[in-house]
């Protein structure tokens, strides 16, 4: 996205979601991503850092995103940004243990050069770490409904099934080692504070899933 | 600077420090002379957007 993007012009509202109509679900998710943070070698770098609220709170130092507006946040919150797409290959090749996407994949042009061009940064033994709304999930047919009506942001948003991310990863270089589901609470009545559970779990809104970098030739 | 290649050529990029406050730059520019492109580092975050976006 360029920067007339609305991550650009909406990027203050966009923000403020964290703190106050998605403050729990934003806990909830954090939460999540404590449970596999201990398996991630370092650095960590998250493509599609937006304004920094993960990043923040999962202690990565180092992000990416096209959106200027987003990163001026970003920068505020200590975290060393550059303006970059995914796609473009501006890094060193095995320059990184972790990368991070989270809700990034889905507004992504091209997953698969997205993916590919993680696998080429991060080092042997490298992790990618995605956080999902899967598409069919009742969060997913939430904002797929929301994406029909031209929300601002999810009109350009093009979810995934579990399946296809699957598909994704294993055509990438990838082999999926642990899947992370939380958001059990449905949309709108986000109350409470949940505890993440491990595997795939249809009624989940949010998913964390875990792949290891292998080699193109090593996969079978 | 280490992690970084220019995203056209992947050659090496050359920093220029116009403003710089407490060891972080501030404006500046990452040039690459293979592609003879200057990527501009506004409020210390650096454009690495490649020069037709």
């Amino acid at each position: 996205m360029s920067g007339e993007s609305p991550f650009d012009t909406l990027a203050g509202e966009y923000d403020a979601w964290f703190e106050d109509e998605g403050k729990i679900t934003f806990a909830i998710e954090v939460e999540a991503f404590r449970r596999v943070l201990p398996l991630l070698p370092r650095p960590w770098l998250e493509v599609g850092v937006g304004s920094g609220r993960f990043a923040q709170a999962l202690g990565i130092k180092i992000g990416i995103d096209p959106a200027t507006k987003l990163l001026e946040i970003a920068k505020r919150r200590g975290i060393n940004v550059f303006q970059a797409k995914g796609e473009e290959r501006f890094f060193q090749t095995a320059s990184f243990g972790t990368v991070f996407l989270i809700v990034t994949l889905c507004f992504v042009n091209s997953p698969v050069a997205v993916l590919r061009e993680v696998h080429r940064i991060l080092k042997a033994g490298g992790k990618i770490v995605l956080g999902l709304v899967l598409s069919d999930s009742p969060w997913g047919r939430f904002y797929l409904g929301k994406k029909k009506k031209g929300h601002p942001f999810y009109k350009h948003a093009t979810f995934y099934s579990y399946t296809q991310i699957a598909e994704l990863l294993d055509s990438t270089g990838f082999v999926i080692e642990k899947v992370v589901s939380t958001l059990f609470q449905k949309p709108h009545e986000v109350t409470e504070i949940e505890m993440p559970r491990d595997g795939l779990f249809p009624n989940a809104g949010f998913t964390i899933v875990v792949a290891d970098k292998v080699s193109q030739a090593g996969r079978t | 600077m280490d992690i970084l290649a220019c995203p056209v050529c992947k050659g090496s990029l050359e920093l220029t420090v116009t403003e710089e406050k407490d060891d972080e730059v501030i404006t500046g520019s990452l040039f690459c002379a293979k592609c003879n492109h200057s990527y501009p580092i506004t409020e210390s975050i650096p454009n690495l957007l490649p020069p037709d976006l």
